[in-house]
């Protein structure tokens, strides 16, 4: 099984919120709620789990694949950092990583790569989900920032798996 | 002197209407100004895919990325076009307005004379750039969470057209096809 052993993974998610990210997001969140909060940590979740199986499955990819996994993963830890700050904001207290992840038994590259592309989409259906129910447009735009920076990931890896990078014009679930 | 030209007063009426659709709304403007400017955005990247594809310099696998590409737009401008209040803006007519509308929204690259399939690329990407930048800024702004959503979407989308354009501009390179962790674009002209 290939499993996203994550024990030691919160204090490199927590590097994550340092300096990694150059582009970063000032927000004033004087009108954040606590169902923001929630909503936050709903997406903090999923990118823990991109963060687990980039991990895991990266360095069994070759070459370009490889240099790829290796970029989205410094790419969802900077995700990571930047809700982990926005569910502070709030003045909630950020998710943290599970123990152990799941990932299911895949066998050589396409099946690594399926993997990392199905865990892409469930940060598309997660924040599909989560941005309409947010309070403000200041976070809805930094969760936009991070969706959009999740769907490229997806065209990449639909490259990578010999598909169109393009899919449908309204990036989903299904792509 | 053609509607486009200038004349001793500064800018025809042409010029300046265009420019005005791509310009930022008033503070307080409201969501229907923002989007009609997203619109303006969407209808240049249209209008600038369809002189790329009539230049007949496209190789036919760039001329279908460009069709993908110019049918995602579309599906994206019909989005916009059916919300409440958006009202479309006058078609670019010509070579000579999508140049004044590039310049309006900071692309100063000439498109006289016919450029060839690298620079028409060139020209689509940065365009790309700035549709993210524009709907970045607008999602800031955009009080209904309805149309922000379809904001958040058509960003992403954009976000995935800059992914394959640099595909075909640097294959091989993934750091330059995704090149930033929070995607924000090129920020839009203030006025």
């Amino acid at each position: 099984m290939l499993a996203g052993a994550t024990a030691g993974l919160a204090a490199v998610v927590l590097g994550g919120c340092g300096g990694v990210g150059r582009a970063t997001h000032r927000i004033r969140l004087a009108a954040a709620t606590a169902g923001d909060g929630v909503l936050l940590n709903q997406a903090l979740a999923v990118e823990q789990r991109a963060i687990a199986a980039y991990t895991a499955a990266g360095p069994l990819l070759p070459g370009i694949q490889q240099q790829a996994a290796r970029l989205f993963l410094s790419q969802e830890l900077q995700h990571a950092g930047e809700l982990r700050k926005l569910v502070k904001l709030t003045g909630a207290k950020a998710h943290d990583p599970e123990p152990r992840y799941d990932l299911g038994q895949p066998h050589g590259a396409a099946q690594l790569l399926e993997l990392l592309h199905e865990v892409e989409r469930q940060q598309l259906a997660a924040y599909l989900t989560v941005l309409p129910r947010v309070s403000s447009p200041e976070l809805r735009r930094a969760l936009a920032a991070i969706m959009a920076n999740d769907a490229q990931h997806v065209s990449v890896l639909r490259a990578l798996q010999g598909s169109s990078a393009l899919a449908g014009p309204f990036p989903s679930a299904a792509q | 002197m053609s509607a486009l030209g200038t004349g001793a007063g500064g800018q025809s009426p042409v010029r300046r209407q265009i420019a005005a659709g791509f310009a930022a709304p008033p503070p307080g403007a409201g969501d229907a100004a923002q989007l009609r400017r997203l619109l303006a955005y969407e209808e240049l990247a249209i209008a600038v895919g369809g002189l790329a594809l009539t230049s007949g310099m496209l190789l036919p696998a760039t001329a279908e990325l460009v069709r993908s590409l110019q049918r995602q737009e579309t599906a994206h401008a019909r989005a916009l076009s059916a919300l409440p209040g958006v009202t479309p803006p006058a078609p670019l007519q010509g070579r000579a307005e999508v140049q004044v509308a590039l310049s309006a929204i900071g692309i100063k690259l000439a498109l006289e004379p016919p450029l060839d399939e690298r620079h028409w690329m060139t020209l689509l990407a940065e365009l790309e750039t700035r549709l993210e930048g524009v709907y970045y800024h607008a999602l800031g702004l955009l009080g209904e969470s309805g149309p922000a959503s379809l904001a958040a979407s058509i960003l992403a989308s954009e976000a995935q057209h800059s992914v394959a354009l640099a595909l075909w501009r640097y294959p091989g390179d993934i750091g330059l096809t995704v090149g930033s962790a929070l995607v924000q674009g090129a920020p839009p002209p203030r006025a």
